[in-house]
């Protein structure tokens, strides 16, 4: 991965930078029927994609930790990109945070001034 | 008529549907949560319902909780294709109005009710101030209870908004080809049931189509052009054989008499080769608020039931997927099976289509019965005394 780039989300006018580990999964699920016909053929029906981001995060500094805990709760919309230096390097993913449960509950060892969790990113 | 490109996507085994609902002229289709099932059927009159269920996270929808009567609530379904360069093809399936509507956590639901929901509202005449009707084309008469006691559009044209005009010209043709007049007296029955004791009365079928116009035809003869269901268009097969729809001896009361409370005459015909291959199944046609005079009359309806329904019906139910949702109830069409060694050479009439919005399944009901003999029904012979077959 280019040391370069810079992973970015924001709820329109706070930008908080991520430093995921080497483990960012990006993924997607197509919204669709299928169904196997008569005659062997499969039948799909597609209405719909939605992209998803999943990532682990260390580090992370306690007002950001409660910044996105706090777009968790509210449902926020936000936007994720990542740049390269001031350029924008992919698309913006609209997305919510949909963890199950609160993204940052633990605080980084031996900081207590740090935090660490998870981010489940669903487009919307 | 669709497209070829419409129709190509049909018969794509990859497409990307496209739904639509509009609510009060208004697209409200990025909030629908689960599609509702259109029904629609010739066997039996009554309106049909939608349910379709919208997120209501933000509320939007809370205002019918007090203003449900004053919304002009008219909604459409459609669905179809999105053409790459000319913009959405879509099918109407259903256009209908908000008749009730429920909330349950952050969802919300409309039902919609077409516009049989209307005659099956008012009623015509009373005991007190009966409606008798002399001597009339059958069609006229329905005509004139959709609108003049069902207040549905009575405008004479193609730009009648409740009414399938052309195929109602059509209908009326047919009745004044055979010289068919029916008597009618309403004491306060509602419209939708002398509609439908009208339409068994004359060996016709009406259904509400997707623009919302009520369509009234008669069974006709199964040709080699009407549409064929292959093997790769459907997933599902069944057959349902009953005697129970069988009829080859059919009796035709006429004449009747209100005052006396009474029918005057009855006619009958039998179908000898049925009789003889089935033993008698006979039937008896009377309806107490329609009714004919004459004997060719009861002649003409009687020999049109014996005719269609002499042989023990063998109903299918195949669950087709949107290969069926630009099809009509009514239209004929033909069907493959090899497991069945059901081939192309044989019709039936599309009795029943369901069509799940969500599941993008639709379901055919098809009934032998309606066109028994297939290609050799010939309608116009059945006015005169000509032994078909």
């Amino acid at each position: 991965m280019n040391d370069d780039i810079t992973f970015k989300i924001d709820d329109g006018s706070t930008i908080i930078y991520l430093y995921p580990d080497m483990n960012v999964q990006i993924g997607g699920r197509r919204i669709e029927k299928k169904y196997r016909l008569q005659n062997g053929d499969l039948q799909v029906y597609n209405t719909g994609y939605y992209g998803t981001v999943d990532m682990k995060l260390k580090y992370v500094p306690y007002s950001d930790a409660m910044a996105i805990n706090a777009w968790w709760v509210g449902g926020s919309l936000l936007n994720y990109y990542y740049t390269n230096s001031s350029t924008l390097v992919s698309s913006y993913l609209h997305c919510a945070i949909r963890n199950s449960k609160i993204p940052f509950n633990k605080h980084q060892e031996p900081y207590a001034d740090l935090m660490e969790g998870s981010l489940k990113l669903e487009e919307v | 008529m669709p497209t070829s490109w419409f129709l190509d996507q049909l018969n794509s085994t990859t497409s990307e549907p496209v739904r639509v609902f509009t609510l009060a002229g208004s697209d409200h289709s990025d909030n629908v949560y689960k599609w509702p099932t259109i029904k629609r059927e010739i066997e039996n009159l009554k309106f049909n319902i939608a349910n379709i269920t919208m997120v209501n996270a933000d509320g939007l929808y809370n205002e019918f909780i007090e203003s449900l009567y004053m919304i002009p609530a008219t909604c459409t379904l459609d669905i179809g294709f999105s053409h790459p360069t000319s913009g959405d093809e879509l099918v109407r399936l259903y256009s209908g109005y908000v008749e009730k509507i429920a909330y349950s956590d952050q969802s919300m639901q409309f039902q919609l009710r077409d516009k049989l929901y209307k005659l099956s509202l008012k009623k015509v005449g009373s005991d007190d101030d009966p409606i008798s009707i002399s001597s009339e084309n059958p069609a006229y008469i329905a005509w004139t209870l959709c609108t003049c006691y069902g207040g549905l559009d009575s405008t004479a044209s193609d730009s009648n908004t409740d009414i399938d005009y052309d195929y109602y010209t059509s209908w009326y043709s047919e009745f004044e080809a055979d010289d068919i007049k029916t008597y009618a007296y309403y004491e306060g029955e509602k419209i939708i049931k002398c509609i439908d004791d009208l339409c068994e009365y004359t060996d016709s079928f009406a259904w509400v189509n997707g623009d919302g116009k009520i369509v009234f035809n008669r069974f006709t003869e199964v040709s080699s052009l009407d549409f064929i269901i292959f093997e790769g268009q459907y997933k599902k097969i069944g057959i349902d054989i009953d005697l129970a729809k069988l009829t080859n001896r059919q009796y035709v009361n006429y004449n009747y008499s209100v005052t006396s409370d009474y029918w005057q005459n009855q006619y009958s015909e039998q179908n000898t080769v049925s009789v003889n291959s089935y033993s008698v199944h006979e039937k008896v046609l009377g309806k107490e608020n329609i009714w004919y005079v004459a004997q060719a009359q009861a002649s003409n309806i009687a020999s049109r039931i014996v005719t269609r329904k002499a042989n023990p019906s063998k109903d299918f139910k195949i669950d087709t997927l949107l290969y069926g949702i630009h099809r009509e109830p009514g239209t004929n069409m033909r069907l493959v099976n090899s497991f069945y060694s059901v081939s192309s050479a044989t019709g039936w009439v599309v009795s029943k289509q369901q069509i799940n919005m969500d599941s993008f399944v639709t379901i055919i009901k098809t009934t032998e019965a309606l066109s028994a003999s297939a290609f050799y029904l010939d309608v116009s012979n059945l006015d005169g005394d000509e032994v078909l077959l």
